[in-house]
C-alpha cells in the first residue's frame, strides 16, 4: 500500500511538475524584453510564463530586492497575477538545458576571470555578493563593459540564490 | 667588474639602438665588447631593465632609469638567478619512485636520477591517467598558486597549470590567497567590496588633504618595492611629497618599520595580536566623549545600535575602555585617548595592512577597522577614511583608464569544482573526508593522490613546515616544475626544469593600479641546460591527453603574445604596431587629470542612495545579519588569540614571532642570489631581537641563535636592535628551508625558514585562512658546532644519461 502511495505521489509529481526553460537569445518584441538565459515556465505549446518582480520603471528583476535585472515589461496586459507574466514564445526560442543558453557567457567568465586566479564557483556567493566581488575585480581587470555585464549575468544566474543550479 | 661595467654603460648613449653603440671616449677593448653586445629590453617583478648580452651570456643588467626612478638592487641578482648552481638542469625522478618502489618516506631524503624529457612526461601522463580512471580528477591536486613566479601574461604559471588541468576535466584547486585570506571572504558582506585589492585614493588627494596617516602595520616603502607586474617606484617620490605636505604619521606596529623611520612617525609599540582591543579602546573613548561622528553612523551604516551595547560592556560585562585595552595592548590608555582626538580633529587616513589579518581571529580585523573609521566619520572624504591596499603594487597612483594587456586564461572545463582555502594544504592531504564550513558553505576534503606544483614553493608559504613535509610523504606522487632546486623541488618525485623569465619571450603590464605601461619581456638568453618553458611543458602533457589544441588555442607562444597585444589600447587606439612596441620594449599611457581626483568611497558618501554599497542594506554593515544567521555574533568583537603574549604558554615560549615581508627578495624568490645573501647574518636569515631582551639572554649582534617552539626549531642570525619592541621577534618570510638532517622527522632548519615555527590552524572558522602571525617561540644562543646552510645546493643527482 505504502509503495502504491509513493508511486502515485511520484507520478503526480512527474505529471504536474512545471516544465522550465531558458531563453536562448534576447527576446525583444512589442510586449516584452527578456534577456538571454532568463528562466521561464512552459504554460502550453505556444505560451510561457515568467515569474519576476517589476520596479517603477517596468524593469523585470528575478528577485524582490531588484539585484538581478532580466528584462523589461512593455505590455501591462501580460500580467497573469502578481509577479507572473504570460506571453507567447516559440519552442525553439528556449531550451530545457541551462548550459545551452548560458554556455557563451560561462566561457566569457572563465576567459575573463581566470587570468590571475582560479575561478570561484558561482554557487559560492549570492547575487548581491557577486555584484560586490565583480565591482572589486572590474576596477583592475579592465573588462570590456559589454562582456563584463554578460559575465555578471552568468554569475548571478548561477549564484547561491540564482535560478540555475549546477 | 659588475659595478664598473654598469657605471660605464650608464655613461654611454646606449639608449638609442638595439645594438650597443661604441662611444669614442673608451678604450679599444671596451669598444669591441660593446660592439658585440646586444641590448635587450625586459621587465619583471623588480622593474624594467635592459639586459646586455654577449655570446649568450648576460653581461650586465641596467635598470631603465627613464621608467624607474628608484631601481632595486634585486635587479642585479637576476643574472645570478639564471646561472646559479641551484638551477635544475635536467628532468629528474626520485630514485625509488623511478624504480616503482613505494618509498614515500624517502621524499627529500634520497638521490634523483636524470631522465629524458620524454620519460618524465610519459611518466606524469601515465600517473595522471591512471588516477583519473581509478579515482577521478578529484584525486588530482593542482597546487600551482598565486602567479608570483612569472609576471608575464602568457607565462603566468598558475594560469598555465590551471589551463592544462581544465583541459582534462579539472583538479582540486586553491580558493583565495595566503595574503588576504581572512578579509576577502568577509568584506564583501560589510562594504560590498573586497577592499584589500581595490583602487585606492590617489596620492594627489592624499598630499592635498590628508593631515594624519595611520600606518596600521603598513610598511609602504618596503612592500611597494616589488610589483605583481612591473613596478615603477613612483610611490617613493610621492612619499617625499607626503613628508613635504606635513602629514603626521603614526605607526601602530611592534616594529619601528622602515616607513615609520623614514616618515618620522610616532611609534605605538602595540602588543602583537591585540589590535582589536586597541580599536575598541579608541571607539569606547570616542563614544563616551561624544567625539564620534553620529551623523555618519546614522546616514551611512547599519547595526551600530547592536554593536554599541557590546562596546560598552552591556552584553558581556566588560566595558571596552582604553584602560581595559591598555592591559591587552601594552599601550597606555592616554595614548589611545590622544589618538582618538587626533583622528577626529584631523583629516585622517587609516592605512590598514594585511599582516594583522594573517592571525588568529583575522577576519575581525578589517571589519573592526571599518567600524572605527565609521565612527571617525571620514570615509569617502578626500584624504580620509581607510585604505586596505596602500602598501602594495603602487597603490595611490592614478589609473591610466586605458586598456593595457590581458592574459591567457585557465578557461572552463573544471568538473571537480573543489577549491580549498589557501593555507589548508596540509589539512587537504592529511584529512581526507573531513568537512569544514568555508564562507558558510560545506566543503569536504577529497582524497588527493597526486599533487602538481608549478611556479611556487609551498614549503615557502604553507605554515608549519614539519606538518607539510609529513603530508608530502603521504602522497602517491608529487610533481614539481621549477627553475631551481627549491625546498619543494627537493621533496618531489618528478622534477621538471623550467626557464626563468630571462629565457623566454613574454608581455606584461605596468603597475597593478596605474596600468600605465605595457612591457615587452624579450628573451635575453637561450634556455639553460634542458630547461623548457612552462607553456611547452603543459602543451606536451596536453598532447598526451589529446588536448593539445585546446591547451594552445592553436597558437604558438609568439602568436599569443601578439594577439594579447592586439587587444590593448596601444594597438587599437594609439595604432602602435607590435613591431614598434616590441623593439622599444614599452608603451606608455598618459594619466588623465580626472583619474588623479579619485577618492575611495567618495561616490557612496556623496549619494548613498544612488551609489549604495553592494551590501544587503546598501550601507556599511557594522552588524551583518548574514554572519548572525551563520551562528556568529554579527559584529566584530575582541577574542583572545590562541597564541600571543597573553597566553599561558608564554612561560615556555616567551616571545611573539612576527614574519613580515622581506625587503631583498620576493617571498622565496631571489633567496638563492647574492642580493638576498648579502643581508643574511652568519649565512642564515636574520632574526630581530630587542636590545634589552638580547642582553638578558646573552645574545650579541651577529650570533647564531636557535629559535624554537613545539612545532619546530631553526637557526637564525641575531640582529640586536631597538627598532623592535621587547618581547617580540621578527624573521622575514621566504628563506629557503634547509634541514640539518633530512632523515630526522623534525630536523632543525639551519637556514632560518620562519614557517618551521608558524601554526597551520585556521584564522577563523569562517575564513579558514593563515594565522601565521600568531606564534609564540623561545630563543637562545646556539651552542656547539654550527652546521652549514646548504639551502641553495642541489641534491645528489645521478646523471645516467
Amino acid at each position: 500500500m505504502k509503495k502504491m502511495v509513493v508511486i502515485l505521489f511520484i507520478s503526480c509529481k512527474l505529471i504536474f511538475a512545471a516544465d522550465f526553460g531558458y531563453v536562448l537569445k534576447n527576446v525583444d518584441n512589442a510586449d516584452i524584453l527578456l534577456y538571454k538565459g532568463s528562466k521561464i515556465e512552459v504554460v502550453d505549446s505556444s505560451k510561457v510564463m515568467l515569474k519576476a518582480f517589476v520596479n517603477s520603471k517596468n524593469e523585470f528583476f528575478f528577485d524582490k530586492n531588484f539585484v538581478f535585472k532580466i528584462g523589461k515589461l512593455k505590455n501591462n496586459s501580460l500580467v497573469n497575477k502578481t509577479n507572473e507574466y504570460i506571453f507567447k514564445l516559440e519552442k525553439d526560442k528556449f531550451s530545457k538545458d541551462p548550459l545551452e543558453s548560458w554556455e557563451e557567457y560561462e566561457e566569457l567568465y572563465y576567459e575573463a576571470c581566470t587570468q590571475c586566479h582560479s575561478a570561484h564557483e558561482p554557487v559560492e556567493h549570492t547575487m548581491l555578493e557577486w555584484e560586490g566581488l565583480y565591482s572589486s575585480m572590474a576596477e583592475q581587470s579592465q573588462l570590456d563593459k559589454e562582456i563584463g555585464e554578460k559575465v555578471l549575468r552568468y554569475l548571478k544566474s548561477h549564484a547561491k540564490n540564482g535560478f540555475v543550479t549546477p | 667588474m659588475k659595478v664598473s661595467r654598469r657605471s660605464f654603460l650608464k655613461g654611454t648613449s646606449l639608449g638609442l639602438g638595439g645594438i650597443a653603440l661604441a662611444p669614442l671616449s673608451v678604450n679599444a677593448t671596451s669598444n669591441v665588447l660593446l660592439a658585440q653586445t646586444k641590448r635587450i629590453p625586459h621587465a619583471n617583478h623588480y622593474g624594467p631593465f635592459f639586459a646586455y648580452v654577449k655570446d649568450n651570456k648576460i653581461f650586465d643588467i641596467v635598470p631603465r632609469s627613464d621608467l624607474d626612478k628608484k631601481p632595486l638592487v634585486m635587479l642585479q641578482g637576476l643574472t645570478d638567478r639564471v646561472e646559479t648552481r641551484s638551477r635544475i638542469k635536467y628532468p629528474y625522478v626520485r630514485k625509488s619512485y623511478l624504480e616503482g618502489k613505494d618509498a614515500k618516506s624517502l621524499r627529500g631524503r634520497e638521490e634523483f636520477v636524470r631522465v629524458s624529457w620524454k620519460e618524465a612526461l610519459d611518466l606524469i601522463h601515465k600517473k595522471i591517467d591512471t588516477i583519473r580512471k581509478e579515482d577521478g580528477n578529484k584525486a588530482l591536486y593542482n597546487a600551482s598558486y598565486g602567479g608570483w613566479a612569472h609576471p608575464g601574461k602568457l607565462g603566468k604559471v598558475n594560469t598555465l597549470a590551471g589551463r592544462f588541468f581544465n583541459t582534462i576535466g579539472g583538479a582540486v584547486k586553491t580558493s583565495g590567497d595566503y595574503s588576504t585570506g581572512s578579509s576577502t571572504p568577509v568584506l564583501p558582506s560589510i562594504m560590498g567590496n573586497i577592499e584589500v585589492y581595490s583602487k585606492q585614493t590617489t596620492h594627489e588627494q592624499i598630499v592635498a588633504n590628508t593631515k594624519v596617516m595611520i600606518l596600521w602595520g603598513s610598511d609602504l616603502y618596503k612592500t611597494n618595492r616589488i610589483g605583481y607586474m612591473v613596478p615603477n617606484h613612483k610611490n617613493e617620490e610621492w612619499y617625499e611629497k607626503y613628508k613635504k605636505a606635513g602629514i603626521k604619521f603614526i605607526s601602530i606596529d611592534p616594529i619601528n618599520t622602515q616607513s615609520a623611520q623614514k616618515f618620522g612617525a610616532q611609534w605605538i609599540k602595540i602588543r602583537p595580536g591585540s589590535d582589536l582591543a586597541f580599536m575598541l579602546g579608541i571607539m569606547n573613548y570616542l563614544y563616551k566623549n561624544k567625539l564620534y561622528n553620529s551623523d555618519f553612523i546614522e546616514k551611512y551604516t547599519v547595526g551600530f545600535d547592536k554593536f554599541l551595547p557590546y562596546l560598552l560592556g552591556e552584553t558581556d560585562g566588560i566595558d571596552k575602555t582604553p584602560e581595559w585595552a591598555e592591559k591587552k595592548t601594552d599601550v597606555p590608555a592616554s595614548v589611545m585617548k590622544e589618538l582618538a582626538k587626533v583622528m577626529v580633529e584631523n583629516r585622517t587616513l587609516i592605512s590598514g595592512n594585511w599582516a594583522i589579518q594573517r592571525a588568529d581571529n583575522g577576519d575581525q580585523m578589517h571589519w573592526m577597522m571599518i567600524v572605527l573609521a565609521s565612527m571617525v566619520g571620514q570615509i569617502g572624504l578626500s584624504g580620509g577614511g581607510f585604505g586596505f591596499a596602500m602598501h602594495w603594487a603602487g597603490a595611490g597612483q592614478a589609473n591610466s583608464m586605458q586598456r593595457s594587456v590581458g592574459g591567457l586564461s585557465m578557461g572552463g572545463g573544471d568538473k571537480v569544482r573543489i577549491s580549498i582555502p589557501a593555507s589548508r594544504m596540509s589539512d587537504l592531504i592529511l584529512k581526507p573526508g573531513q568537512s569544514i564550513t568555508f564562507k558558510g558553505n560545506k566543503l569536504t576534503y577529497p582524497k588527493v593522490k597526486l599533487m602538481y606544483v608549478a611556479g611556487c614553493s609551498p614549503i615557502g608559504h604553507q605554515p608549519n613546515t614539519n606538518e607539510i613535509l609529513k603530508a608530502f610523504r603521504t602522497l602517491e606522487t608529487l610533481v614539481v616544475q621549477e627553475p631551481w632546486w627549491t625546498p619543494t623541488a627537493k621533496m618531489a618525485d618528478i622534477v621538471l626544469p623550467v626557464t626563468t623569465t630571462l629565457e623566454r619571450d613574454d608581455i606584461t603590464a605596468g603597475q597593478f593600479y596605474s596600468q600605465d605601461k605595457i612591457f615587452a619581456m624579450q628573451k635575453v638568453v637561450d634556455n639553460a641546460y634542458e630547461a623548457k618553458d612552462d607553456f611547452w611543458i603543459f602543451e606536451q602533457l596536453a598532447e598526451r591527453f589529446d588536448k593539445k589544441s585546446k591547451f594552445t588555442g592553436k597558437k604558438t607562444q609568439m602568436q599569443w603574445i601578439k594577439s594579447l597585444y592586439a587587444k590593448t589600447d596601444a594597438a587599437k587606439k594609439m595604432k602602435i604596431s607590435f613591431e614598434d612596441f616590441w623593439s622599444k620594449g614599452v608603451v606608455e599611457y598618459k594619466i588623465p587629470e580626472a583619474a588623479k581626483k579619485y577618492v575611495r568611497h567618495q561616490a557612496f558618501r556623496n549619494d548613498p542612495v544612488k551609489n549604495k554599497l553592494k551590501t544587503p542594506s546598501g550601507k556599511i554593515e557594522i552588524f551583518s545579519k548574514k554572519f548572525k544567521d551563520l551562528g556568529y555574533v554579527g559584529y566584530p568583537t575582541w577574542m583572545e588569540p590562541k597564541e600571543w603574549l597573553g597566553s599561558k604558554e608564554v612561560s615556555k615560549y616567551p616571545f611573539h614571532m612576527v614574519s613580515p615581508h622581506p625587503a631583498y627578495r620576493l617571498h622565496t624568490q631571489m633567496d638563492n642570489t647574492w642580493v638576498a645573501n648579502a643581508f643574511k647574518v652568519n649565512g642564515r636569515e636574520p632574526v630581530s631581537i630587542n636590545t634589552m631582551d638580547a642582553k638578558k639572554l646573552g645574545i650579541s649582534d651577529g650570533d647564531v641563535v636557535e629559535v624554537y617552539n613545539a612545532r619546530g626549531k631553526l637557526l637564525a642570525g641575531a640582529v640586536v636592535t631597538d627598532e623592535i619592541r621587547s618581547g617580540v621577534l621578527a624573521i622575514c618570510e621566504g628563506a629557503w628551508y634547509c634541514p640539518q638532517n633530512a632523515n630526522d622527522e623534525n630536523s632543525i632548519c639551519v637556514s632560518g625558514h620562519v614557517n618551521v615555527l608558524s601554526p597551520s590552524r585556521a584564522s577563523s572558522s569562517y575564513a579558514h585562512a593563515a594565522a601565521t602571525n600568531s606564534m609564540l617561540v623561545g630563543i637562545k644562543k646556539a651552542e656547539g658546532i654550527i652546521p652549514p646552510n646548504r639551502a641553495y645546493e642541489s641534491p645528489l643527482v645521478i646523471n645516467k644519461v
